[in-house]
């Protein structure tokens, strides 16, 4: 198993996409992992004498209104959105292949009413999802990540579910099944580990999306309370300056724009690693390029 | 009457019309100032006037509809009273024209005016003033602002032109109170308000567009000066944003732009005025007083003492320092700015001396109609003295219920905006938990003053106790701000009588 991760580690960093996914997402990380032990100023302390300081050597990012440090914010604004994108994706990825298992396995007349009730679900937006839970149960962290891993999962269980399908109609399943394996092993031993290259893929995407929800949710009032930094409520704030201070912007938009933009190419450099047509045609476009030189 | 309060601070807070300056500083443009007297001659009386406004009312029926809201739109243009006031507060003649005070203070006597009438032309009675008021003071009453008229006891009228009301103790406020919302007349068995209003004022209702627009136009068979523009569209826009974008476009003719770095962008331009000025809008942090560590007068001072208002008035942009809920225009007005002063090491003792010296944990609630920097920069100034605050962004509604209901809270952040609402805080069961004897018995007092002097004094010592028993901390008295389109003009430019006089606006021909 650790040999097929790295192979697949490998094959993600082989790809161009997956490198420049995985540098980008690998700094969302480090902005993270930095914010946890030190951030230029406390990102929530409001500082009259600096409300709008210009970007400088004093405030790399400029500040706010309020006199916050910008790239503070935006530093420990990783944390959150990290929290909450690999959160929800843990639970959308439980979501996702409980769903998709459930709604294959037998009981057919259950698999067949799961499998439906994940089309009528798939209809309901989760940012709308989000905001009705939002509504009920307050806005906060947890509610952003229940309802984007929920939301996201039911997406996830639907793709998942063709795959599943395709395994348990495999012959190597039908000789297990033929030695005497029960459906608990079988899911193990063989659903499972198949069908994880195309959930990892999608796992990838989902944190992305997951960057992009959390966004939107804190942008509209539904996500991270404050005063904790969150790009969405960042933006949201700085939002009617707009054309007054077009730089304070940036920094929390182009935060989201990258991560987003990682995550997704991460998920392209995984989805070439694991299929081997994909993969290659990326050696004969290598080996092409080697030709020419 | 409580609902009254705190509606009445939504609709301000959120600058419910258009708030703005006593200064009536028109500034930028061309130089017709905001809400500048008319210059005559070009004014075009067919013109409609579209006015942006941020906090729509609930229900059109100022008989029972809480909020200032309604009150803004329909008092003084649809609806009047006895009496009326203006941007100052100063009380003149309505549909009374002339009144008389005994020598106890206990009697009041109105002459009717001969030629007030309702829209349909009917003639205002007085059997109309009589069930009018008997209404509002009736037990069973359901008018949200009925304890403005408590001391009444009976109302009569000797003859068809005159109307007399009795007081159970004299009133100093009663006079200033009859020209709000409890006081307005309307006809005697009146139904259907909210979806028909029907006053005797300059104005008459057309149309609610709800969620968008209400429209009056003009009553061309008003006994007084009639209004100089045929029609006034109130459009309602809650954005800052789209408030914003609405008055660039020319969309609306007035808008409420409370932003600084936004009011800045008109400043200079010839096509727009800006005008600013004071408001009753007291930005006001509430202390629950019945319940844990702010039942202890040493942290509240504490709190006060760690939180500087004039950074969040630079922040803001706008704004004044008050010590207490009276704003510098009322007659018991005091400086008592001085009283636990921005001292942060100051806080942080008195918090050790409260047995807080380790630090402390509140939660503070705010209705979510108000932009999050206030909040934020509260929580901000108190962790530094070592009071850790979770913010709680809710509702409006869900406030009421919690916090102004059910005292369910430790801090909260809301824009008192009535204007002379002293003696609110010493109601029983008012939100902040108030006690005090001393409180009650002064209020009392200035409530039942037999003279103008008598009342000041009685009401600034009143404030002054609030302000040393730090029953709240005042953070800020709100800035009015209204950025019209030059050619626009006689609009009202302060926020202090919860009216918004459209008479006096006229549209100039270009």
């Amino acid at each position: 198993m650790t040999g097929s991760v790295r192979a697949l580690a490998r094959g993600v960093w082989g790809s161009r996409s997956g490198r420049l996914g995985a540098v980008l997402s690998g700094l969302v990380v480090v902005a993270a992992a930095v914010s946890l032990v030190w951030t230029p100023y406390d990102p929530t302390r409001v500082d009259p004498a600096a409300s709008w300081a210009p970007v400088g050597t004093a405030h790399w990012f400029g500040a706010d209104r309020l006199g916050r440090d910008l790239f503070s914010q935006v530093l420990v604004g990783a944390r959150t959105t990290l929290a909450v994108a690999v959160a929800a994706t843990a639970i959308a990825a439980v979501v996702g292949v409980g769903l998709a298992l459930l709604a294959t396995l037998p009981p057919r007349l259950v698999a067949e009413g799961v499998a439906h009730l994940v089309d009528v679900l798939l209809a309901f937006p989760v940012l709308l999802l989000a905001m009705v839970l939002a509504a009920v149960y307050g806005g906060s962290r947890w509610t952003a990540i229940v309802a984007i891993g929920v939301g996201a999962g039911i997406g996830l269980g639907r793709v998942t579910r063709g795959e599943v399908r395709r395994v348990l109609g495999a012959d190597y399943v039908l000789a297990a099944r033929a030695a005497g394996a029960g459906t608990g092993r079988i899911v193990r031993r063989h659903v499972l580990p198949n069908i994880a290259p195309t959930v990892w893929v999608q796992l990838s995407l989902i944190l992305g999306l997951s960057v992009l929800t959390e966004a939107a949710l804190s942008y509209l009032g539904f996500g991270t309370p404050p005063p904790t930094p969150s790009w969405g409520r960042t933006l949201a704030e700085l939002q009617p300056y707009l054309t007054l201070r077009p730089l304070t912007l940036l920094w929390p938009g182009l935060a989201v724009v990258l991560t987003v933009l990682g995550f997704n190419l991460l998920g392209d450099g995984l989805r070439e690693a694991g299929d081997p047509r994909l993969r290659e045609r990326a050696v004969e476009r290598s080996a092409e390029r080697a030709g020419q030189t | 009457m409580r609902i009254r309060t705190l509606a009445a601070t939504v609709a301000v807070a959120g600058l419910a019309l258009a708030a703005c300056g006593s200064d009536g500083g028109g500034s930028g443009g061309s130089g017709s100032g905001g809400g500048s007297a008319s210059t005559g001659g070009r004014a075009n009386p067919d013109a409609t006037v579209t006015i942006g406004a941020v906090l729509e009312p609930t229900s059109l029926d100022i008989t029972r509809a809480s909020g200032v809201a309604v009150g803004q739109i329909l008092l003084g243009n649809v609806y009047e009273g006895l009496l009326k006031r203006d941007q100052k507060g100063v009380v003149s003649p309505a549909l009374a024209t002339a009144y008389r005070i005994s020598p106890d203070g206990r009697t009041y006597t109105f002459t009717l005016a001969d030629n007030a009438a309702f829209q349909d032309g009917a003639p205002v009675r007085a059997a109309d003033v009589v069930s009018s008021l008997t209404q509002v003071i009736a037990p069973n009453s359901t008018n949200p602002h009925a304890s403005d008229l408590a001391s009444i006891s009976a109302v009569s009228s000797p003859d068809a032109h005159t109307v007399v009301l009795t007081l159970k103790e004299r009133d100093s406020g009663l006079l200033f109170n009859l020209t709000g919302p409890a006081g307005v007349i309307v006809r005697q068995s009146a139904t259907g308000l909210d979806g028909r209003p029907d006053g005797t004022g300059p104005f008459r209702f057309d149309s609610w567009r709800r969620g968008d627009s209400i429209t009056l136009v003009r009553n061309d068979a008003y006994r007084g000066p009639k209004a100089k523009v045929a029609r006034v569209v109130f459009r309602y826009l809650t954005d800052t944003n789209a408030q914003n974008n609405a008055v660039r476009t020319g969309q609306v003719d007035v808008g409420v732009i409370s932003d600084n770095d936004l009011v800045d962008t008109y400043r200079g331009n010839p096509k727009f005025v800006v005008a600013e000025g004071t408001t009753t809008d007291k930005f006001t942090l509430a202390f629950n007083q019945d319940r844990g560590p702010l039942a202890d007068v040493r942290v509240r001072r504490a709190i006060r003492q760690g939180i500087d208002k004039d950074g969040l008035i630079k922040v803001l942009g706008a704004g004044t320092r008050i010590g207490s809920p009276v704003p510098p225009l009322d007659p018991w007005y005091e400086d008592l700015t001085n009283i636990d002063r921005y001292d942060p090491a100051g806080a942080r003792r008195l918090l050790a001396q409260a047995g807080h010296g380790g630090g402390l944990r509140l939660g503070l609630t705010i209705p979510n109609i108000y932009p999050p920097s206030i909040g934020d920069y509260v929580t901000s100034q108190l962790r530094e003295i070592g009071v850790t605050v979770e913010v709680r962004r809710v509702e409006f509604p869900a406030w009421l219920t919690g916090v102004y209901t059910k005292h369910d809270y430790d801090l909260s952040i809301v824009d008192h905006a009535e204007a002379r609402d002293l003696a609110f805080y010493v109601k029983p069961g008012y939100y902040f938990g108030d006690r005090s004897p001393q409180a009650r018995d002064l209020a009392k007092a200035g409530a039942t003053a037999a003279s103008d002097a008598d009342r000041n004094t009685a009401l600034r010592g009143l404030a002054r106790r609030y302000s040393e028993d730090a029953i709240a901390d005042w953070l800020l008295l709100g800035k009015a701000r209204q950025v019209a389109r030059v050619g626009v003009t006689g609009y009202p430019t302060d926020d202090v009588s919860a009216v918004y006089d459209l008479s006096k606006i006229e549209v100039l021909k270009s």
